[in-house]
């Protein structure tokens, strides 16, 4: 028992005095890196090292459809730099000027060029790296990957009065706030429409997201201006009765752009922000205010009983 | 002083929240005449009965389709009103009666069918949207009244143009169409063509044309006694 308790005390001594593991980190900033398409942007790849490294060794992955690695130049590692495409990303490596360990501290490795070709998001990740020390002698690390958004701007003219707009790009991470997003708009006024409770929820200061139509009270006539990535897919769940949605980043007809929910609604309005008044679409009717859904627009939905969930994307 | 300054807030952040309450409240539907044909552009105009308020409609030459326009506002319809709607197409017309029901407040609308009837009557048929997965499902709402015609009527006017009044039990019956055909000048039925006669004069004209008879026959008889 005594030699237990021993034992037991000792391992818990062990414990709170080894000392932490010390971790090198590899990343990438700005993270998330963005830029329209046909811009580029610079992207450097940091080393916050905890042992001497001397050499570095790493594969680039991304989305070619959204970003392509132009060129790499070394940072402090220029010796035997090494950049090159390779299959679906770059293979980037360099050594350290003296081929000896450069001391624990933060160091670049490499700066990149960056140009996005289209809308979209694309992740920049790493394969086959390593660090090492001038012995050889592998460091562990973590490497984080970063990502990289290929944006779009949207602009739409708002009214003064109440407007029923939805958000046909993904906003910024980080920048869902509805003070970011509106940030072009004077606006006094946000709500959503909550379809189980039926009643209006206040977002003024709150977030907002794609898919949700919100109302927007515009103080004064305003154009509103932001970027992100599109919004090109969603699946949206309908309640019985009246929902308020979003659309996409792009304009459909009516017939396609709610095939999935068809026969299960009775309607679909859009709110006429300079008439102040709605327009509608009875499915089936011989005349209708209006045939396609379009971007930048919200929409109320009066759905029956059962009625599945909206999916659609831009491309189908 | 604060919480003048807490109510003052709660009640501008109210005005604020209701102003937003711009929800859509559609009303749209066919015409057809009894015989089940397409009544084209009819002319139908909504009324409020409980609040007066009349709302237009848009029709087309090539359709028997009408639809609320401007679209309505949910605040202007709340559950239990009653909605007159005045119809006429060709030379038929007629004036139904809907009330509100919950339904149609859940689903912001409402779909109804209307059969124009002979001498001004009118049906109602609301496809409903409260069925289930099988969908399409409709409730065929007759004229929830019974025809009352008034039974002691002697006069020539109310037999020529008989009253239908919704009795008070049936008026009350939540999200039936309720059929107030428009007084038009009824026709007599084929049968009813000619004089109006006396009720029993027939009776009496047989009875003293027997008796003369009678009488003839026994003059005739008692003659013939005299001669034997």
């Amino acid at each position: 028992m005594v030699v237990f308790g021993i034992g037991m005390t000792l391992a818990v001594l062990a414990v709170f005095t080894a000392p932490a593991v010390a971790q090198n980190i590899v990343y990438f900033d700005p993270d998330p890196g963005s830029a329209a398409p046909g811009e580029t942007i610079t992207v450097t790849l940091w080393l916050n090292a905890t042992d001497g490294i001397a050499s570095f060794n790493d594969n680039i992955h991304f989305d070619p459809e959204v970003v392509n690695i132009t060129s790499g130049t070394p940072g402090d590692f220029p010796a035997m730099w090494l950049f090159e495409h390779y299959e679906t990303g770059v293979r980037v490596g360099g050594m350290s000027s003296d081929y000896l360990d450069l001391p624990p501290g933060r160091h670049k490795l490499a700066t990149f060029t960056l140009v996005a070709n289209n809308s979209g998001t694309s992740t920049l990740y790493h394969s086959d790296h390593k660090l090492s020390d001038y012995k050889g002698v592998l460091k562990s690390a973590t490497w984080y990957n970063a990502t990289f958004l290929c944006t779009e701007t949207f602009s739409k003219s708002l009214t003064k009065g109440w407007n029923l707009v939805s958000l046909p790009l993904n906003p910024m991470p980080g920048k869902n706030h509805t003070s970011e997003v509106f940030g072009t708009v004077y606006y006094d006024a946000v709500y959503r429409y909550d379809a189980t409770s039926h009643t209006f929820v206040d977002v003024t200061e709150g977030t907002i997201e794609p898919g949700v139509g919100y109302y927007v009270h515009v103080a004064s006539p305003s154009t509103w201006i932001y970027n992100g990535t599109p919004y090109d897919e969603m699946e949206v769940p309908l309640e019985r009765g009246l929902n308020m949605i979003g659309w996409l980043n792009c304009s459909k007809s009516i017939s396609d752009a709610l095939s999935s929910i068809a026969g299960n609604y009775n309607y679909v309005a859009r709110w006429n922000s300079s008439l102040q008044e709605f327009e509608v679409y009875v499915p089936g009717a011989p005349f209708n205010d209006f045939n396609t859904m379009e971007q930048g627009k919200g929409y109320f939905i009066s759905a029956k009983d059962g009625c599945p969930p909206l999916t659609e994307s831009c491309g189908a | 002083m604060i919480i003048y300054i807490s109510v003052m807030i709660t009640v501008l952040v109210s005005a604020s929240a209701s102003e937003v309450a711009q929800l859509p409240f559609v009303i749209s539907g066919y015409v057809f005449y009894e015989n089940g044909s397409p009544a084209y552009n009819p002319d139908v105009t909504i009324t409020n009965l409980n609040t007066s308020k009349t709302f237009s409609t848009k029709t087309c030459t090539s359709s028997n389709y009408y639809l609320a326009k401007p679209v309505l506002l949910s605040r202007e319809i709340n559950k239990n009103d009653v909605l007159q709607f005045k119809v006429a197409a060709g030379e038929k017309s007629a004036v139904l009666e809907y009330r509100i029901t919950a339904s149609d407040m859940v689903y912001h609308g409402l779909h109804l069918n209307i059969t124009l009837g002979e001498g001004g009557g009118g049906e109602a048929e609301e496809e409903t949207t409260s069925t289930g997965t099988g969908g399409g499902g409709k409730q065929t709402l007759t004229p929830s009244v019974t025809p009352t015609l008034t039974p002691s009527v002697p006069s020539q006017e109310a037999s020529l143009s008989p009253v239908i009044t919704p009795t008070p039990a049936t008026a009350t019956q939540a999200g039936k169409a309720i059929s107030t055909p428009t007084l038009t000048p009824n026709t007599p039925l084929p049968h009813e063509k000619g004089k109006k006669k006396i009720p029993g004069f027939e009776a009496v004209f047989t009875i003293a044309g027997t008796g003369l008879l009678a009488i003839a026959y026994l003059i005739v008889k008692m003659r013939k006694g005299k001669r034997g």
